[in-house]
Formats: C-alpha cells, structure tokens, sequence
C-alpha cells in the first residue's frame, strides 16, 4: 500500500480523495496555486506544496511542477481527481518514468480511448453498440463524404475526433449544410484541439445520456457498478445526476453493464471510470465515450451501492488489488441525487458570480452529503470552474430523495456570491423532472427559470434588517457604546469580545478588505 | 427613541423606523402598523437573525457604498439609502455613469480591444474579462471616442473598477 499520495488537484475533489486517504492512513500532499493559499485542501493535507501562479497552465496543468512536488514530498503516488491533468496521458507517462504510481488508467489507454475514432473502432471490435455512423471521413473528398451521409442518415453530428466538452461538434439536419459544417468543425477542431480529423454519427435525439460507472484491477477484472442518469445537462454540462435511472430496468442494467464491462475489457482499461451511453426512448443504448478519471458525480453511485468509497478502489487497484469481476449484485438500493451548487446567476442567464463566501451553512441530517470547498471567508479565485460543492442525498426511492433534496437545498446557505440554489430549487418541483420525463435536451429547450420574487414579508424584513444595520452603525461611528438595550444578551455578549468589534462596521475601504 | 430611514429597494422607495423601548424593537414601513422583531447580530459579523411572528428571518449583511447588500434565503437584497445610486444585480456596463465604462464581475481583463482616440459605437466590445473560465464582454453602452483607459490586458479587476473613460458622442452619425 501506499504511504503517502499526492493529489494534484484542488477544491471538492481534492477534499474526498484526502478524506479517503486518512482513513486508509495513507499522508496527503497537497498541491497549491498562489491565489488558492488560502483553499481546505491545503490546509487540512498533512504536507503542502506551491506549484505556481494562478492561471492553470502555470500550476494544475504543469506536468513538471505536479511531478517535482511529488518527488519533493516524498510521494510514492499521484491521485489526479478530474479534470485538469487526469486524462493526459502525457502526465500519467511523467508519473510512471519518475517512478510514482498515477491511480488511474494507463498513458496508452487513456490516448486510445481520448481519440473518438479509434475508440470507435474498439468498441466495434469489442461488439459494444456504437452509434451509427462514418468514422473515416476525408474532409477534403466531399462526393465521398456526402455519400457517407447519406449513409448515416440525416440529421446526423460532424464531429471532430479530438473534441471535448462540446466543443468541435455540429449538427446537420440537411445534405446542403454537410459542406459548411465539416469545414467549421474541422476548423474549430484543428484550433481548439490541433487535430483536425472529423467523423460523423447519427443524430440519436431524444436520448439520455446513462453512464456506468467501472472499476478495472491490473488482473483483467472489471466491476460494473450499475447506472448513472444525467440528463440534466446545460451546455453539455452536467448540472444534475442521480442513481440509478427511471428509465433502466434490470434487465437494460444488464446490458449496460456487459457493454461497459467489454469496453474496458477490450480497450485494456485500469482504474475507476465511466463508459457513456447514449439511450432512446426504446431503451436502445450506444456508446458515447469512456471518462478515463473518478468523474464528478460519482457519490451517487457511492450512496446507492451500499456506500462503496470508489477512491479507496482506485487506490487499492492502483496498488495491485483485486475487484470481483461483473455486474455488482449488491444495488443498486434506493436512489441518489447531486446538485451541482455552482457559483453562477441562474436570474442573469447563468453568468460566473464570485468572490469572498460570507457566510454558509452546511446541510445535514439523515441521507445527506455535501462534498464542498466552502468555508465562510472563501474567496473563490476567478482562475478555476464555479463548481463549489456537490449537494447529494439518498433516499428510498426517488420521490422521497426529491423531497430529501428540497429539504436540503432549504438547509443550505451561502451567501456572498450569487448561486445557482434557486435554479435546483425550480429544478426539484418541475413536473417533468418530477416523472423523470428528460433526456438531454430539456434542460434548454423546455425548462424556463422563473423571474426572482421577493415576497412582501422578505422585503420588511430586509428593510427591518438595513435599518438596524445604520443604526448600529451610526453607533459605532459616534464611538457610543452599544445603546440598543433590547438587542439580545447574546449580541451583547458577543460585542463584548474583542475580535468581534467589526460587528456591521464599514471602513474606507469596505466591509470585505476589512476582514482580509 | 426612534430612528427614521429612508430605504430603497429594486426602486421602490420606504421610509423604515425603528424604535426600541422597553418592549423590545419595533419596526414601522411607511407609516403601517409596527411590527416587532427580535433581532441577534449573533457572534459573526454580518450574520443577522430575526424572529418575527415568531418565524425566522436569516440573513447576512455587507455594507455597500451607501447602503447594504443582504443575502437572505439565497437571495441578494440591495437596501440603498434612497439618495444612493442605484444598484442592482447586474451591475451592467449601461449603469456606469456617463463617459465610464466599469467591469461587471470580478475576474482577469484578458483583452482590451480599444485604444485612446479610438471611437466606439454603442454595443461594440472594448474589452473582455474572464472569470471562471467563461469570456464576458464588455459592451460600450453608447457611442462616444475613448480619452483614457485605466487596466491593461491581463490585470485582475474588481467589480467596479474604471476599464477607461470616453468622450459620450451625442449625434448617432460618426465620422
């Protein structure tokens, strides 16, 4: 086993994979931008190490710093969360030359699995249903291409071999706008990814994206641990997911997870990841892609797989440990839901809000984790994603993990930045999602955010809240003691405490620089 | 003792007062009936605790230029002194005062697509601010020509802060 792991990430994942770590008595080292000194997962590790300034490239993403750091401390294995450095095989080639264990999967399956193309071409091999389509497509050959096309049959996606996060792709819902989008496509992916190779496939719409999730140990066993269900995607952004999906039966889990056990079979995979389907409305699945990392949502397959840690099964594969092989037989039980809780104005189309965290509030209570980077006086740096927790519950069944998740949301404060709590908030009381009647195209296409309402009780109290606010300050500001005889002995006692004399106080230069 | 003042909120206008005797605080909008709060500061700076009717009011409070930002129920209350500017979410570039165009959000001015002398139509981009890996543009809200820009490219910016100044043009046909 390992004695000490570094983890070259930062924020929530950096918290779960350390949480995991010392309950395995394992030592953490951390890693740090400049801006992220003052981050939990710095100041809870057991060792912690700067790599650099703030924009990535010149910290999370740097592959030598990541890799000095670990040989600094002393590391004998790198975890790398998601995102970030986690599928370049580049990075997890670094790791094996200076000797370091990378938990994750291997340089060369990451490289064939992260080019769409030949991942295609090992699913088919492997008789993994892939989407129909064209996978050599020259783009220069346009008679051949529109022959292929017509192949695969309009509407269909150009989409670049390459690509990721929805970047590279373009839909084409007639033969005349085949020429336009290959360019484009082509264009954008030779820019954005430096490969301009593109591929077509059928339009699958209406569809669900349904992932499982696996473990492969180095001894040619793989674990399938059923499915996850995240359809409720923004910008092909997943914003919530949940365990297990209304529209799998035991008998399509079956077939899921036999597609996704031969994927990994066959594309020699090792570690935790996730093997994406896309499924119509007859239940017919197609492979989508292989996440090559621990992906974001894993906590609800966690909490509905009878609370398997899946980071201690990373850790122990990467140290030579066995899994069982096939479907898991112990779940999935009940049902699990994530919110994504990001920094973003869901009243202002979703636009990044951020800065100093004032104040928040956990939820707690039965079936509830909140997997976050929070902490009051937070001030989130403008460098990295607005993810700022991962709000999960668990619950019997659906409805009740619905109603679970209300509760929760109502529990969870945080006030500062703008969050997108009101949007999930929407989100648990609409009628479609309440009958799980989604695929990944109704987030933006049916569901409308309702404009912010204030009720008139909220507005006194508000009013209530500013004008005592000015009273105490123009209190403070004439160096009267505090004369507000009938504030409670609480406030009282605690205005007697030195360090809490800045109770709604404003200098010159404001509130927030005061308390930095 | 009773303290009077006058409160704006998402531009409506109050007059709020307050008054603490010795049956405890009493709150008054517009001349209606008073109610009774009981309020706690609680020991974190900001952190106010209301009970009213005898159900909970939280929220947090930070002072902003001339009045206060409150974050209740995963809300943001502007409560402005009603002679204060006015503020609201946005905070878009068409609130900056005339001839000033301030960022929106705070992040990293990754381009500035203006230079002094230059003249700049309503709507068109002068510069762009990156926060959490998402480009904002910032929108000239009027035609005019550029006299001083104050950020370089490249430099963290809080919310609020001047990007450049700009000559407001009054005709809407430009040289």
């Amino acid at each position: 086993m390992f004695k000490r792991i570094l983890i070259a990430n930062r924020g929530e994942i950096a918290l779960r994979v350390q949480r995991t770590c010392r309950e395995l008595g394992i030592e953490t080292v951390a890693v740090y931008s400049e801006p992220d000194r003052n981050l939990l997962h710095v100041r809870q590790a057991d060792r912690a190490v700067h790599i650099g300034e703030g924009p990535a490239t010149e910290s999370y993403l740097n592959i030598e710093k990541i890799i000095n750091a670990a040989k600094d401390s002393d590391a004998d294995a790198i975890h790398p969360g998601y995102g970030f450095l986690s599928e370049n095989a580049d990075f997890a080639n670094a790791c094996v030359d200076a000797n370091i264990t990378f938990i994750g999967p291997s340089g060369d399956a990451m490289k064939n699995l992260g080019d769409k193309i030949s991942a295609r071409k090992i699913m088919e091999h492997a008789n993994v249903p892939i989407v129909p389509g064209a996978n050599d497509v020259d783009p220069a050959d346009l008679t051949a291409a529109a022959a292929s096309a017509a192949c695969v049959g309009f509407p269909l996606l150009v989409k670049a071999s390459a690509g990721g996060g929805g970047r590279g792709i373009r839909l084409v819902e007639k033969p005349e706008d085949l020429e336009n989008a290959m360019r484009l496509a082509s264009s954008e992916a030779s820019s954005s990814f430096g490969n301009a190779t593109i591929f077509f496939e059928h339009f699958v719409s209406p569809a669900r994206h349904i992932e499982v999730q696996i473990v492969a140990d180095s001894h040619g066993n793989v674990s399938a641990f059923g499915e996850r269900e995240c359809s409720v995607q923004r910008r092909n952004q997943k914003v919530l997911e949940e365990a297990p999906s209304i529209a799998v039966t035991p008998e399509i889990r079956e077939r899921l997870c036999a597609a996704a056990i031969a994927a990994a079979k066959g594309s020699g995979y090792q570690n935790a990841g996730t093997v994406e389907f896309l499924m119509n409305n007859n239940g017919e699945f197609y492979f989508l892609e292989v996440n090559a990392r621990l992906q974001v949502e894993h906590p609800v397959t966690e909490l509905v797989y009878g609370g398997v840690d899946l980071v201690a099964l990373q850790i122990a594969v990467a140290a030579g440990g066995t899994v069982s092989d096939g479907l898991v037989n112990s779940g999935p039980i009940g049902w699990a839901i994530e919110c994504r809780i990001n920094g973003e104005d869901p009243y202002e189309n979703f636009r990044p809000s951020l800065g100093l965290i004032d104040y928040v509030e956990y939820p707690n209570g039965p079936g509830v984790r909140f997997d976050s980077m929070l902490f009051s006086g937070l001030d989130v740096p403008v460098f990295y994603d607005s993810l700022l927790g991962k709000l999960i519950v668990w619950a019997e069944t659906r409805d009740l993990a619905i109603q679970r998740m209300q509760r929760a949301l109502q529990d969870l404060v945080i006030s500062g930045p703008q969050t997108n709590i009101p949007f999930h908030r929407e989100l648990m009381k609409n009628p479609d999602f309440q009958t799980g009647d989604i695929h990944t195209n109704w987030l933006e296409n049916s569901f409308n955010m309702p404009a912010e309402t204030k009720t008139e009780n909220e507005i006194n109290l508000a009013l209530a809240a500013a004008a005592i606010a000015s009273l105490l300050k123009s209190q403070n500001a004439t160096g009267q003691t505090m004369s507000v005889s009938r504030l409670s002995k609480w406030t009282n006692a605690a205005r007697k405490n030195g360090t809490q004399e800045v109770v709604i106080s404003s200098g010159e230069s404001g509130w927030r620089r005061g308390i930095r | 003792m009773a303290s009077r003042y006058p409160l704006t909120i998402d531009d409506v206008n109050y007059i709020v007062e307050v008054n603490v005797g010795d049956e405890g605080i009493f709150v008054t909008v517009d001349g209606g009936e008073p109610f009774k709060i009981d309020v706690t500061t609680s020991g974190l700076p900001g952190l106010m605790s209301i009970i009213h009717s005898e159900s909970n009011w939280l929220g947090y409070v930070v002072p902003e230029s001339d009045g206060w930002r409150i974050s209740h129920n995963n809300k943001q209350f502007w409560v402005m002194g009603t002679q204060a500017a006015k503020k609201s979410r946005s905070g878009a570039g068409s609130e900056d005062p005339p001839g000033k165009i301030s960022v929106p959000l705070a992040g990293v001015l990754t381009e500035i697509r203006v230079g002094v002398g230059d003249i700049i139509k309503s709507g068109d981009t002068v510069a762009v601010i990156e926060a959490m890996k998402m480009q904002n543009e910032i929108k000239a809200p009027t035609n005019g020509i550029i006299t001083e820009i104050h950020l370089e490219s490249g430099a963290r910016a809080e919310k609020g802060d001047i990007v450049l100044d700009y000559e407001v043009s009054e005709s809407e046909d430009l040289p």
